[in-house]
């Protein structure tokens, strides 16, 4: 790891009327490292994760990659940078018009400028590495299961092989055993690929196996940033309250206001 | 609330609309002009306007020139003027009902249709994938639909043009006992180049509106399945009103003196 952080948030503030969501947040993603960071719904993760990749421009605040502002930059500058970030959707995303193979492939033609022939070769390659094989492949979305549409999403993550990986909320709706599946995939990406990959979930599980650090979202700002390994004993009562999903405790859960 | 207040809100608001509505469209105007181009996707969508929309459009234009080949003739048999029906049928179509009946019918149909498939990714995170995938969804999205209704609703409107003088004339030669070659004389005979090119240029603005009005709802649907409903009844409606004010406006150009 060298000393310029891969990415660097910092006074990051986003409001959608009158509902401030991010209140000046600070974090630095390190190259090579796998950030998670965990918080309650409504209280801004996606929003971050949006504000990182430019599908949302945030109100104040900067966002530096590789030591470079990306905040505010123009749409040409903009999709340039993009095309460094690989995302997976909370539900995939996948278009429905084309089959499981075209959306694959489909990074490959827009962002590497692949010919379609080579682009589903190598959206075939990526398919088999999350366990899909050729019958999947030529189905639409609508007609495979949850479980395979993150797999499929995933694969299409990977496809152009981003150098950031954002992962939101990668086992929402899964079962406990799929969720292990698709946490061990996106190791295993993570590290064929070494790239940085930052995570926002709620499941905790998740978090400690596919995180090298883990950071706590709550009113707007990150309130604690620790290994992996010793969020189960961090000391901050607010993590402490989420961590064991009690009720009680300082965490006051507002009702979503957007 | 203070009624002045209420009555300045509001009228911000409208503002504000008009505002994001003339921005989408310069948006979507400029990426049509310009590269990266999807032939396949505006080859699709000219099928999907062009051809699948034949029926509903064929249908209409020939009902309607039947009823009008019917009214028209026992309006003017009041004064002796039978003789006029079929050059008012073939005007009427040409000029006014081939356009505006086609716009309205693409609008139910297509403009409905476009919105609910862009609300629809919109809701669900497609939209932005796209734009994580390095594709600007205005020229992946908005530029092919709105290219493909400004050439297949022209095309449209020739058919059912044709299918509507059509219809006239079953009613004239078969029920009203016109002579055929004497109908088609008259159908011929005042009709002018100008008749059809104004309801051609008619049918490419209103094709540009039913497009535009379909992308900008579904672009701009809010959460949920309320959200993407909202937004297809707003494209149908709003599409329908411009269609009817440009008539206007599109009439004044050509045919005022």
């Amino acid at each position: 790891m060298t000393d310029l952080p891969k990415i660097r948030i910092r006074g990051l503030c986003k409001a959608f009327g009158a509902n401030q969501v991010l209140r000046g947040l600070d974090l630095d993603i390190a190259t090579g490292e796998s950030v998670v960071v965990i918080g309650g719904s409504g209280t801004g993760k996606s929003v971050l994760i949006k504000c990182l990749i430019g599908l949302m421009e945030p109100d104040a605040g900067t966002i530096e990659l590789d030591g470079k502002q990306i905040t505010g930059l123009p749409s040409r500058q903009r999709e340039a940078v993009m095309g460094r970030f690989g995302m997976l959707f909370q539900n995939g995303a996948l278009f429905d018009s084309v089959p499981v193979l075209d959306n694959v492939a489909f990074g490959l033609v827009s962002a590497k400028g692949l010919p379609m022939a080579e682009a589903k070769r190598t959206a075939m390659e990526k398919l088999s590495q999350v366990g899909l094989g050729e019958d999947v492949a030529k189905m639409y979305p609508a007609e495979i299961s949850g479980g395979m549409r993150k797999r499929v999403a995933l694969a299409r993550t990977i496809a152009t092989e981003p150098d950031i990986l954002l992962f939101d909320e990668p086992t929402t709706g899964l079962d406990p055993i799929m969720g292990d599946v698709i946490d061990q995939l996106i190791l295993k990406c993570m590290r064929k690929l070494g790239g940085t990959a930052l995570t926002i979930t709620h499941d905790m599980t998740s978090a400690k196996r596919i995180g090298d650090r883990i950071a706590m979202l709550y009113d707007g700002r990150i309130i604690w940033v620790g290994p992996a390994g010793t969020v189960d004993a961090s000391g901050d009562e607010y993590v402490d309250q989420f961590v064991n999903g009690r009720v009680e405790g300082p965490i006051v859960f507002a009702a979503r206001r957007h | 609330m203070n009624p002045i207040a209420a009555i300045g809100s509001t009228f911000l608001e409208f503002l504000a609309a008009v505002g994001r509505l003339v921005l989408f469209t310069a948006s979507a105007v400029s990426h049509c002009a310009r590269p990266p181009f999807y032939p396949r996707i505006l080859l699709r969508q000219i099928i999907e306007i062009g051809f699948y929309s034949l029926p509903v459009v064929g249908l209409t234009t020939f009902f309607s020139g039947m009823v009008l080949a019917l009214q028209s003739y026992t309006g003017f048999a009041r004064f002796s003027a039978e003789g006029a029906v079929a050059t008012v049928v073939v005007l009427s179509i040409t000029r006014e009902l081939g356009p505006v009946l086609a716009g309205l019918m693409v609008a139910g149909r297509i403009g409905a249709s476009m919105a609910a498939e862009i609300g629809t990714m919109r809701v669900t995170e497609q939209i932005d994938a796209l734009t994580t995938l390095s594709t600007n969804p205005y020229k992946y999205l908005v530029a092919p639909r709105i290219l493909a209704g400004v050439i297949s609703l022209p095309f449209l409107v020739l058919v059912g043009d044709i299918v509507g003088v059509f219809g006239g004339y079953i009613v004239g030669v078969y029920k009203l006992d016109f002579n055929a070659a004497t109908y088609l004389q008259r159908t011929i005979e005042f009709l002018e180049p100008m008749d059809v090119i104004s309801g051609l240029v008619k049918a490419a603005v209103f094709g540009f509106l039913v497009a535009l009005m379909g992308c900008y709802h579904g672009y701009r649907s809010g959460r949920g399945a309320q959200g993407v409903g909202a937004a297809t009844t707003n494209a149908v409606v709003s599409a329908s009103i411009l269609i009817l004010i440009s008539n206007y406006g599109i009439t004044t150009l050509f045919f005022s003196q």
